[in-house]
């Protein structure tokens, strides 16, 4: 025989109204849900956001004019674009003061991929001279990309060693890289040699103003303790016309996004506050209406030789329990959410978005419930504190 | 009336929602103009039959009174959860690209609903077990309360 | 040996605004494995008296004393201690909790302040003595009021008192029932346990080893056969 506990007792309660204990769970589900929803995206984002600027590298971006906005629609997002500006302006970029080096790429846009009807930006890159994609893919051990070879992004249709078509010829993909939250995702990396090669040949590229040595972008580095604004400047001003450009300051367009992720955080933070109160609300009213219900209840237990903290116990213990329920639920539902869903979010939210690993996961799910568990004892203090005050056969007739 | 919406309404719910899923709510991918449907054009439809037949269930747990039926009901509807589960990933399937619509949207939004419908059956079940127990036990209570009648 | 001493026992309340003494005055002796009954009209104290006697009501003056100890200077702790240990108390009407089973109810004493004891012993040896034993498992819905009340009275013995009050505990029940509740006062009796119960019925007041009167909140003793 189970021996009979102050739990056994307030799950007994909660049981014997079914509906209520779960219109009860449901307040505080709807607190936990928004906050540990609200902490993932958050995380997420935040997450994503550190992986652009780790893979960013470049302090500058020159992009031919009106294109920053599709660059960083390519960089985040993975929009494919198709830019092109003279090539030779990555060796005269090198001669601007507080320039300390500068890498060309290349971008290319395919209408249609081999499989699906999903368009896929093409990154070219000189491995030599690169000091934006080519050290992390170093970091990431993956290999440089060879004749007819390909590195592939994690959303991309093809595993290591298949075949890739772009353009109606046939690539052999060298590597699949890891999740990154950013563009990068959705894109094919190659070298310099192989796109040029491919657009001799290409069908369905989008090719606007494309000369055989142009490049879409030129990254540059400054060099430690330069003012960027100025070197941009300088940049601009020697070259503005002649190549018609726009600069992009990495630092800054990160900063943009990090401001959307605040305001983002705020909204989660605004919306858990008002839920939290809302739950305690309830659960307040709850357990006045629940002593002034059980007061016959509470005054037999009374008559038995229960203590007034063996009465607090029991409530407390409900208190909690409902705490539980509703703080597991609301977890459960942000995860069943968020996982499955977790793409369709990244590409609502149109901000990077790296889902975070499953220890961060789980550290914000038990602080999240941490929070929901004190939701109900501290909305039960009051009436914990009144209850078994006053003459017990008084407490159990004005139950009558 | 309160017993009949709780085994029915749930399910027929869920139902309208499996049915919504992949041509409203998250549709799945377009089809260019010319060309043949994809496969997941055909797992939305199949999804569209699913939510069709889920809601007629739901309803017919709610009309139905009999415990057994009702038991019945929602034991085939719980396996028919299952197979339905088979028709994205197995029996026809969906666009292969990880970014494509039917992927980020429609694959994960139907498999929650039919995880939520496969719970909501397997509820019923516990539920419509406990009712014929608790009517056993009235039936025992009854039983002993006319005994003790007789006797006095 | 004197188990309970009450001794100029006054409660007063405010009826519209007006003092009423409920108990005034009263002065009882309970010895050990007596069986004594409480008889007045409704209104006239009688629960009041019991529930003073408990340590449920603070009375407005004199004094009580349990085992030769004063218990109105006891701290919470210690008279819950003694309301679980010392004293068993049946309330009147049904005071049973809905959502336990029968065992439940009367084992629910000992989970207030366990010891090392076999609850579930203890509490199977009082159903089978009460001869409810087959309806441990029974919810008190699924009870009647006879039964409800032996259930009661095995709670209140759970942890073995020295001392039982019942209020009303024959109340709405028919002869024979409280024959046999009255069986059960006098087994207790017999053991040593003092019983003090209120009533109406005459067949339970003439069981009674003593028997006492209350009239508007005054106590006297009855001879035996004025009952």
């Amino acid at each position: 025989m189970k021996p009979l506990t102050t739990v056994h007792i307030a799950l007994n309660n909660l049981k014997r109204r079914p509906l209520r204990s779960a219109g009860l769970a449901l307040a505080v589900a709807v607190f936990s849900f928004t906050m540990f929803g609200g902490a993932l995206l958050s995380a997420s984002v935040k997450n994503g956001i550190d992986s652009l600027s780790r893979r960013l590298g470049a302090d500058i971006l020159v992009v031919p004019r009106g294109y920053d906005k599709k660059l960083q629609a390519a960089l985040l997002r993975g929009e494919p674009s198709a830019f092109y500006i003279k090539g030779d302006l990555a060796d005269k970029l090198r001669d601007v003061p507080g320039v300390e080096k500068t890498a060309p790429q290349l971008y290319l846009a395919t209408l249609d991929a081999a499989c699906c009807t999903v368009p896929i930006q093409v990154i070219a890159y000189d491995p030599a001279s690169d000091f934006v994609i080519a050290p992390w893919m170093a970091s990431a051990a993956s290999p440089t990309p060879g004749d007819d070879e390909v590195v592939v992004g994690s959303m991309i249709v093809g595993e290591a060693g298949g075949e890739l078509s772009l353009f109606g010829r046939t690539f052999r993909i060298a590597a699949r890289l890891d999740r990154t939250g950013m563009g990068f995702d959705t894109t094919v990396f190659t070298t310099m040699g192989n796109a040029r090669k491919l657009l001799r040949t290409a069908k369905n590229a989008a090719i606007e103003n494309f000369q055989p040595d142009s490049v879409s972008a030129v990254m540059v580095g400054v060099q430690p303790g330069r003012d960027l604004k100025q070197v941009a400047n300088a940049i601009l001003r020697e070259f503005a016309l002649e190549y018609d450009l726009d600069i992009v300051v990495a630092k800054n367009m990160i900063s943009d996004i990090a401001k959307k992720l605040g305001g983002l955080s705020y909204l989660v933070h605004i919306l858990a506050a008002a839920f939290w109160a809302a739950a305690a609300g309830v659960l307040s009213l709850f357990f006045s209406l629940l002593l002034h219900e059980r007061r016959r209840e509470f005054g037999l237990f009374r008559i038995l030789g229960a203590t007034r903290g063996k009465l607090a116990g029991i409530v407390l213990c409900e208190a909690l329990a409902v705490g539980a329920a509703g703080g597991l639920l609301g977890i459960m539902a942000a995860l069943g959410l968020t996982l499955p869903f977790h793409r369709h979010v990244a590409m609502s939210l149109e901000l990077p978005y790296l889902a975070v690993s499953f220890p961060a996961m789980a550290i914000l799910g038990a602080a999240c419930l941490a929070v929901s568990l004190a939701v109900g004892p501290l909305a039960s203090l009051y009436s914990v504190c009144k209850i078994g005050l006053g003459d017990a056969y008084l407490t159990l007739r004005s139950g009558e | 009336m309160k017993q009949s919406l709780m085994v029915g309404l749930p399910i027929a719910l869920l139902g309208a929602l499996l049915a919504a899923v992949p041509s409203h709510i998250l549709p799945v991918c377009e089809t260019p103009h010319g060309a043949a449907p994809m496969r997941c054009h055909w797992t939305g439809m199949m999804m569209i039959g699913f939510g069709l037949t889920f809601f007629l269930v739901g309803a017919l747990l709610f009309f139905c009174r009999t415990n057994g039926v009702r038991t019945g009901l929602s034991a085939a509807a719980l396996l028919l959860t299952a197979t339905a589960g088979t028709v994205p990933d197995f029996l026809i399937g969906m666009c292969a690209a990880p970014a494509m619509a039917c992927r980020t949207g429609t694959y994960p939004g139907v498999m929650a609903v039919l995880a939520l419908t496969a719970a909501a059956c397997a509820a019923n079940l516990v539920y419509l077990r406990h009712l014929a127990t608790r009517e056993r036990h009235g039936d025992e209570t009854s039983h002993h309360r006319s005994h003790r009648a007789e006797q006095s | 040996m004197t188990v309970l001493e009450t001794s100029n026992l006054c409660k007063e309340y405010r009826r519209n605004g007006d003092p009423f003494l409920a108990v005034d005055n009263a002065c009882l002796e309970v010895g050990e494995g007596e069986l004594i009954g409480v008889v007045g009209r409704s209104g006239s104290g009688k629960t009041t008296l019991l529930n003073l006697a408990a340590g449920l009501l603070k009375p407005t003056s004199g004094g009580v004393r349990f085992e030769g100890a004063d218990i109105l200077a006891l701290p919470d702790g210690e008279m819950s201690r003694l309301r679980n240990r010392r004293i068993g108390y049946v309330p009147q009407g049904q005071s049973l909790l809905a959502n336990l089973t029968v065992f439940d109810n009367v084992r629910l004493p000992f989970h207030f302040l366990p010891r090392g004891d076999d609850a579930s012993g203890r509490t199977s040896f009082l159903l089978d003595e009460l001869g409810i034993s087959h309806l441990a498992d029974m919810y008190p819905a699924q009870l009647s009021g006879g039964e409800m009340r032996r259930a009661a009275i095995a709670r209140a013995m759970m942890n073995r008192p020295i001392l039982l009050l019942a209020d009303e505990p024959t109340g709405d029940l028919d002869p024979a029932a409280i024959r046999g509740v009255m069986d059960v006062f006098a087994a207790l009796a017999a053991r040593g346990v003092a019983v003090v119960f209120s009533t109406h019925e005459d067949e339970a007041v003439g069981r009674a080893d003593r028997v006492v009167e209350m009239a508007s909140g005054k106590l006297s003793e009855r001879m035996h056969s004025e009952a």
